[in-house]
């Protein structure tokens, strides 16, 4: 192992050699004007350390849109019933699978059976399979048609199809890092959510065993 | 927030959400019947008048469809539906008597393609006079209807999402069946048995719950549609 690969501290690239560690807090500091200017200090290290993470945070997502995109032009070379076939052994519905290419479900339906499609609606459901993949992939979703039908905040219906749907891709990548709080991919999407999907109503399993709707305690 | 009778997609008249499938090259004839699919051409039969043929919708609940789950009630509640103006976005919120159906019939240029179902022109039908489907109406045009409709029927507005989470296990049940049927057909089987194995199916349990039931939990419907597209399959006849 040459030298180059190694250092003291440990492997290269790692994030022990990467980050600089805080600054050990003083057991005595000389009075409120040196507490004051490491109050200071404190402050401004976790200014730079969240902005550190944003931009790590927009060039992940930065870099797996370029892999996907990527992806999906590698995916375009199969036929469609192909790659149809291939999303729905996902577990994806007709009708999910034809919100996320942007389509009627007749349209699915009748490449399914042959029709041609145009290049761009090939390319769309390229695209619908090479995110599927990466977030297997990249994030250890199990299960990611699943995935793509959970809600993403409580009692709210809005889930990652809706998200890709309205055609906002990153933030389905976001979600699915797992590291970004439901609540703000929520308020991206809408800003209004809350008041939006607010209801006085809840549903619940009636005795006969179906799915009926009810007011809620108040 | 005050809460209206929603419009199909927000601020956009856009009416094709409102749909699953219209017209004879868009319908699929073994599609369960559900609530909001549109039918040509039934004899119905107002009190104290004589027989006429209308063109109507389906508004009662799915489950009130079908009592025991699978066959149809010996008396279906329909609507009427003919000739009415485009309503746009903004307005759907008036007019609370009515389910508008903009641009029902694709295949028609005219103003004559835009309709909608009217509540207040009821009528009971026997299934086996709906034989003309002409169109079915996609979760969110039957959420739409199911809340216009009960509206109608009591002056309480229900959030469409609700609906949503209290229907789409039907509309699930109804997407597994026709795909399977699809398969059945191609594959030889008659709709009648294709019909009985999917029920069959659906009712066997799996992990302590049928999955009829267990199709009730949002997270348990992908795993259901791989197994049935899997069990399905087993009819189709070997490829060379």
């Amino acid at each position: 192992m040459s030298d180059e690969e190694t250092s003291p501290a440990g492997p290269r690239g790692t994030a022990s050699t990467d980050i600089t560690p805080p600054p050990k807090l003083p057991t005595s500091t000389g009075g409120p004007a040196a507490w004051s200017e490491l109050t200071e200090r404190a402050g401004h290290l976790n200014n730079r350390a969240q902005i550190l993470y944003n931009d790590t945070d927009d060039l992940h997502i930065d870099v797996i849109m370029q892999e996907w995109q990527s992806k999906s032009s590698d995916f375009v070379r199969q036929d469609m019933p192909t790659l149809l076939r291939r999303i729905a052994d996902l577990g994806f519905s007709w009708r999910g699978i034809a919100r996320l290419i942007g389509v009627s479900v007749p349209a699915v339906q009748k490449w399914r059976r042959g029709h041609a499609a145009t290049g761009q609606s090939r390319f769309n459901a390229a695209a619908v399979l090479a995110a599927s993949v990466l977030i297997e992939q990249h994030y250890l979703v199990q299960d990611v048609a699943s995935w793509f039908e959970a809600p993403i905040a409580f009692g709210c219906p809005v889930t990652a199809i809706d998200l890709y749907a309205a055609k906002k891709p990153q933030l389905v990548f976001r979600l699915a890092t797992g590291r970004a709080d439901p609540e703000q991919i929520m308020s991206a999407f809408d800003p209004d959510w809350r008041e939006t999907y607010r209801s006085d109503f809840e549903v619940f399993e009636s005795e006969d065993g179906g799915l009926s709707i009810r007011a809620k305690d108040r | 927030m005050t809460r209206n009778l929603e419009s199909p997609s927000g601020d956009l008249d856009d009416w094709d959400v409102l749909f699953l499938a219209r017209g004879d090259d868009e319908i699929v004839s073994h599609r369960p019947f559900l609530t909001g699919d549109v039918f040509e051409a039934v004899p119905v039969q107002a009190p104290r008048a004589d027989p006429q043929s209308k063109t109507v919708m389906v508004i009662q609940h799915p489950c009130a469809m079908r009592p025991d789950g699978v066959t149809l009630a010996e008396s279906i509640l329909v609507a009427e539906v003919h000739r009415f103006p485009v309503l746009s976005s903004d307005k759907w919120h008036t007019n609370g008597k009515l389910m508008p159906l903009p641009d029902l019939l694709a295949g028609v240029t005219s103003n004559r393609r835009h309709q909608a179902a009217f509540f207040d022109k009821t009528y009971h039908v026997h299934p086996m006079d709906l034989t003309n489907r002409i169109a079915c109406l996609s979760p969110r045009g039957v959420n739409l209807l199911l809340q216009r409709w009960v509206y109608h029927s009591s002056r309480v507005i229900v959030p469409t999402s609700d609906f949503d989470t209290a229907v789409s296990p039907v509309y699930e049940q109804a997407d597994i069946i026709e795909e399977w049927c699809d398969v059945a057909l191609a594959a030889g089987r008659t709709l009648d048995e294709a019909n009985s194995d999917v029920h069959a199916w659906l009712r066997d349990e799996d992990g302590g719950l049928t999955r009829e039931r267990a199709l009730q939990d949002p997270q348990r419907r992908a795993p259901i549609r791989r197994q049935a597209r899997v069990a399905a399959a087993k009819w189709q006849a070997p490829t060379s």
